[in-house]
């Protein structure tokens, strides 16, 4: 067993990388080069949380692969690591890192003919490993090939897949299908007039992600954060490859986020684009379907019914929206489609049900992240203030509150209607700014929505009803919208800048990420996400899962107090 | 055996003038033989004549001491007997070395008037301290002990008898510490050092040990490890004492001296020297020894060496130069440089989240609970926070301490009676009689079940009983200052007298001993033997002519000559005890 052993002589105090036996990063942010270090940590570890003095990130072989896959060498990585540690780099860890770089294109994949592909093996050691395995065995046609072997073209997905499970991520250069051409270019200006143009952080991900056209390119993930403009990426990437496109997404309201982006800033019109949700079945050169249409299926044995749309068309370029929730069924029908050129587009590669290793091999790797305080500073997104509301209950309320059991007592201090009085305090003080007010009880939101005669938004609202609501306030004409736990996905609210939850549990990382998402479009004032909790009680609890979540992510998080007497006065 | 005069003074009297004869040249007396042997000049003149090896052998032999029984010489020494008889025969003609008998097996004797140039060919290993370039002292860190018991007051483990962990105890503590210690070792050492507990089953950390511990034992814990690791081998850290001294000593002449040293006292230790390597290492990095820049070189570290002959340890001054980082998420930071004492607060004001190269602590809603249990108040955990923090405390992390313990409540119960609750929303058992605010009357024998009702509820119980023991203190054991053991008053038996090894030759068994004296007869031959007075007295030598050899009852005897008397004589070949080796 090693034990780490800080070595005195490796001790460098003023240099801001400490560098964890896990394989863990923790990066200091007051130090003077801290962003010379993020740079240079960035393109091989993974950011795992950002607060505001010390950001983690982790190095994995997936990190590690992703760096290998856009040309960084092992020598780089542990140069790069020892200019900035402060201690030595533990042995574990080096360790890991040789063996990662070790396995990273020990397995090339190459087009040997129309109906056979070349597997071509670093090693014989390795090779005899491969050959010899109970699953690649059968798949082989042709053991013939020197330093390698030929497998059916049909499971170059399966194959990389199965190979990814053995450790070794397969350094595919096969190349693309072409796809049926479609004639699509960015506007110079929206069709309310505004000027368009990419800025510089898109063009960088959408020119690595298409390696000029190469096999190289062509299939891989942009990673940025919430408010970013991913779909204009996206777009960018379909005016670079210029063929048919299905593009796939989290729910309809993200549907019709994209159709209309696509209208409003490409030669796209509406007989270019096809929907096929609940509500339209079309297919056309682009095509727009959520996720949940394609794994739709009447029983539960029974098929899907949707999912030969990703082979209905002779796609060009498939769009994983929101990559990092692509359901495992997606993943069995994407590994049939490696001949297609695939885009993800995410804020987080981490997924909550651990398949970053399916996405890496069968939708591609990581090919540009950028920190998202970098795009605070240049004004790119929203600058945004977290605050945590306290609010007393009502002197009345609290023996009921002491006496009831858990889930009666979350209902109680959520319903506290001392958290209305803050709530219409809160709304005066942001009078002139476009307000979300999110909850969980529609008992309490109806009765707020009443109180503030403001237009709610429920699980029951028609989606025709809720994309009207949606445009009036971003037209500006509905200055407060309360929205019930349905707003948590994809609804794209530009002119929001103040969010005030009155209540709820936390929910994942995800969902919470989204939530606040919704007020990170550019704005010239700084955004502010409101949590009305009722202080001491069970719902503080949640309210400290959300806190600790918002701090890790970096926001600056302020806690209000508020007596009966602020109340009361 | 203190000088050469008193070793001389051990050979029988006959014997002087012909060992004399032999060393000197010229037959003398005790006295004169006494100074002949001790004269300087001849001796550096006869060291000077040996060889490297055999000048190793005396080195050796001074360093095992004054008697060194053959079998430990065989033992340490590790070359074949013949070969070591043989230099030793050589040593022993040149009168250096003796033999305390005559049976060839007995003690080795190095004449004591070797001892100052001994000392001289010592001097060679040894050096000023000021002479050299030493390395940076090592501080030995007790940041893994704390750093345990930090884990144990999260984790509470179960324990079986002899505080030996459950599995999933010891698998608690790898998950939380093994990437950077070694688990098993660090708990032994809190449980010899009486920092641990059995308490209900649970490993319980001793709360005044263990801040002993955090206080001391930046002074206290190498000097502790240093004896413990010498128990194996009694005296060792006595000897490793005065071998050293206040000198540096190269690392190479002191692993052979201890190796010499151990092994001449365990006759169950196989090759010393490994171990005695790694003792150098291990006490090299705990800092009681330190070496200068090339490594050849070794030397106590100033305090261990002023601990060790006083049996005070200086506290030794704070040379912590790292703060925590309290981040806004309520984790903290902590890197391994830290202040002991402190780290030890900050296990009891957050949980252990993972040990690592920066270990993690997180604040919460228990952990701050504890600490208010533990006497902590809402300003002291704060005050603290804000002193070992590097930068500003964080705004949510000051309120949500302050939030958490205005929910603190606490219950004092006494005894049999009543329940005694601080904190308004605390819920209590419907159906308890309040005889007083706040002042419930508990049920005959139901104590128990209404402090676990609490504790659920996430009410703090305050027993009346000391919950925390504090009658317990770090055990350091009492191995400072350094004792020497205690001087063997023994001595080797002189009844047959002291010679110079290899001029008595011990007189095989069977016909090879008749043969020696038919030889002897055959070629007109005076021989010196040992032969007991009378045939059963005590041990003389006599110078014999033999005349004749014959047997009586099967056993050979032998008329002889002696000159001693002037008459012949029989005598019983089987009761020789030895031959003088003639030239």
């Amino acid at each position: 067993m090693l034990y780490v052993n800080v070595n005195n002589s490796m001790y460098t105090p003023d240099k801001p990388l400490i560098i964890q036996s896990d394989g863990s990063v923790l990066l200091e942010v007051l130090s003077g080069v801290y962003e010379e270090a993020r740079d240079a940590i960035l393109p091989f570890a993974e950011l795992i949380k950002s607060p505001e003095y010390v950001h983690t990130y982790r190095i994995t072989p997936l990190s590690l692969w992703n760096a290998a896959a856009i040309g960084i060498r092992h020598d780089e990585v542990i140069e790069n690591l020892q200019k900035y540690a402060r201690y030595e780099i533990p042995p574990t860890v080096r360790s890991r890192i040789g063996d990662a770089f070790e396995r990273w294109d020990a397995v090339r994949l190459y087009r040997h003919d129309a109906q056979t592909l070349r597997v071509e093996v670093r090693s014989e050691n390795l090779l005899s490993q491969l050959t010899a395995k109970r699953e690649i065995a059968p798949i082989i046609v042709d053991h013939g090939v020197s330093g390698g072997f030929l497998i059916p073209s049909g499971i170059r997905g399966r194959f990389k897949h199965m190979l990814i499970k053995m450790g070794y991520p397969v350094h595919d250069l096969v190349g693309y299908d072409r796809g049926d051409d479609l004639a699509i270019e960015l506007l110079g200006q929206t069709l309310s007039g505004q000027v368009f143009s990419l800025r510089p952080y898109q063009v960088e991900a959408a020119d690595n992600y298409w390696a000029g056209g190469s096999p190289r390119g062509g299939q891989g993930i942009v990673v940025l954060p919430c408010g970013a403009g991913k779909t204009v990426v996206g777009m960018a990437v379909m005016a670079m490859a210029r063929t048919h496109t299905l593009i796939l997404c989290t729910n309809v309201s993200a549907v019709h986020q994209w159709m209309g982006e696509l209208q409003d800033k490409t030669t796209m019109t509406k007989d270019d684009l096809g929907e096929y949700t609940g509500g339209r079945k079309e297919i056309r050169p682009v095509t727009v379907t959520t996720y949940q249409m394609l794994t739709f299926r009447k029983s539960k044995d029974g098929p899907f019914e949707h999912m030969n749309l990703m082979m209905a068309r002779n796609w060009g370029l498939i769009i994983y929206d929101e990559v990092h929730v692509v359901p495992a069924p997606v993943f069995r029908a994407t590994t049939e489609l490696q001949a297609k050129r695939r885009l993800g587009l995410t804020a987080t590669l981490i997924r909550e049900d651990g398949l970053e290793q399916d996405t890496f091999s069968l939708v591609g790797p990581k090919c540009y992240d950028v920190p998202w305080k970098e795009l605070e500073q240049k004004g790119y997104i929203a600058e945004a203030v977290c605050c945590e509301v306290r609010v007393p209950l009502p002197p009345e309320k609290a023996p009921e509150y002491v006496h009831a059991s858990e889930k009666i007592q979350f209902r109680i201090a959520s319903e506290n209607t001392n958290k209305e009085h803050v709530l219409k305090n809160l709304l005066q003080k942001h009078a002139d700014e476009p307000v979300l007010i999110i909850g969980q009880y529609l008992s309490q939101l109806k009765k707020i929505s009443y109180a503030l005669k403001a237009p709610m938004i429920t699980g029951s609202t028609a989606n025709a009803r809720r994309d009207v609501l949606y445009e009036s306030f971003r037209r500006g004409e509905i200055p407060v919208l309360v929205v019930s736990k349905v707003a948590n996905f994809a609804i794209d609210l530009p002119d929001a800048s103040v969010a005030i939850q009155v209540s709820g549990t936390f929910g994942s990382r995800q969902e919470e990420a989204q939530r606040l998402g919704r007020i990170l479009r550019p704005k010239e004032r700084v955004s502010t996400f409101y949590t009305l909790v009722t202080k001491e009680t069970s719902e503080e609890i949640f309210a400290h899962k959300r806190q600790v979540f918002l701090a890790e992510q970096g926001y600056k998080y302020r806690i209000e107090e508020w007596s009966l007497d602020d109340i009361n006065p | 055996m203190t000088s050469t005069h008193d070793l001389i003074s051990s050979i029988p009297s006959y014997m002087i003038p012909i060992i004399s004869a032999r060393i000197l040249g010229d037959a003398a007396d005790q006295r004169v033989l006494a100074e002949g042997l001790s004269d300087t000049d001849r001796l550096e003149t006869v060291i000077a004549a040996l060889t490297d090896k055999q000048r190793d052998l005396l080195l050796n032999l001074y360093e095992l001491g004054e008697y060194i029984g053959w079998e430990v010489l065989g033992r340490t020494l590790g070359c074949p007997p013949d070969e070591l008889r043989t230099d030793l025969e050589e040593l022993g003609l040149k009168g250096l070395v003796f033999q305390g008998g005559l049976s060839g097996r007995d003690p080795v004797i190095l004449l004591p008037s070797l001892a100052s140039l001994m000392e001289s060919m010592k001097a060679g290993y040894f050096s000023a301290v000021g002479d050299i370039i030493w390395e940076e002292e090592k501080k030995p860190s007790l940041w893994g002990h704390i750093t345990m018991v930090n884990a144990l007051l999260v984790g509470r483990i179960r324990c079986k008898a002899g505080i030996e962990p459950f599995k999933k105890g010891w698998e608690y503590l790898d998950e939380k510490l093994s990437p950077v210690l070694d688990v098993r070792k660090i708990y032994g050492e809190l449980v010899d050092l009486s920092c641990l507990r059995e308490r209900n089953g649970i490993v319980t950390p001793v709360a005044r040990a263990i801040a002993g511990l955090a206080m001391e034992g930046d002074a206290r814990y190498n000097l502790w490890r240093f004896c413990q690791s010498c128990r194996p081998y009694p005296g060792l850290d006595h000897q490793v004492f005065i071998t050293i001294g206040e000198r540096g000593i190269k690392r190479e002449f002191l692993a052979r001296c201890l190796t010499l040293w151990i092994m001449s006292r365990d006759e169950t230790i196989e090759g010393g020297r490994p171990v005695i390597e790694s003792l150098l290492d291990l006490w090299l990095d705990l800092g009681v020894l330190q070496r200068d820049i090339t490594g050849g070189w070794i030397r106590f570290a100033v305090p261990a060496i002023k601990a060790l002959r006083t049996g005070r340890t200086d506290a030794a001054p704070h040379s912590y130069s790292e703060e925590a980082i309290i981040q806004p998420t309520m984790e903290i930071l902590v890197p391994m440089d830290f202040d002991t004492v402190d780290l030890l607060n900050v296990g009891e004001i957050a949980d252990l989240v993972q040990a690592d190269v920066m270990s993690i602590y997180r604040i919460t809603r228990e952990s701050v609970f504890r600490a208010l249990q533990e006497g902590w108040s809402v300003e002291k955990i704060m005050g603290f926070l804000e002193r070992i923090s590097r930068h500003t405390l964080p705004e949510n992390v000051r309120m949500n301490i302050s939030g958490w313990s205005r929910l603190h409540s606490e219950a004092h119960i006494i005894k049999g009676t009543f329940l005694v609750l601080s904190g308004e929303k605390a819920a209590i058992p419907k159906g308890l009689e309040e005889v007083l605010p706040g002042i419930f009357r508990i049920p005959e024998r139901c104590e128990e079940e209404i402090a676990s009702f609490l504790e659920k509820k996430g009410v703090m119980i305050r027993s009346t009983e000391g919950a925390r023991e504090m009658d317990y203190d770090v055990d350091w054991g009492k191995a400072l200052p350094l004792r020497g053991p205690q001087r063997a008053t023994a001595r080797i038996s002189q009844k047959e007298g002291v010679y110079p090894f290899g001029m008595v030759m011990p007189l095989p068994y069977g016909p090879r001993r008749e043969m020696l004296f038919e030889e002897a007869l055959n070629e007109g031959k005076t021989l010196i033997i040992f032969y007991p007075r009378q045939g059963y007295g005590e041990m003389q030598a006599r110078k014999i002519s033999p005349l004749f050899i014959f047997r009586r009852g099967g056993m050979p005897f032998m008329e002889a000559y002696c000159e001693d008397t002037g008459e012949g004589e029989v005598f019983d070949i089987s009761k020789v005890r030895a031959l003088f080796r003639q030239q």
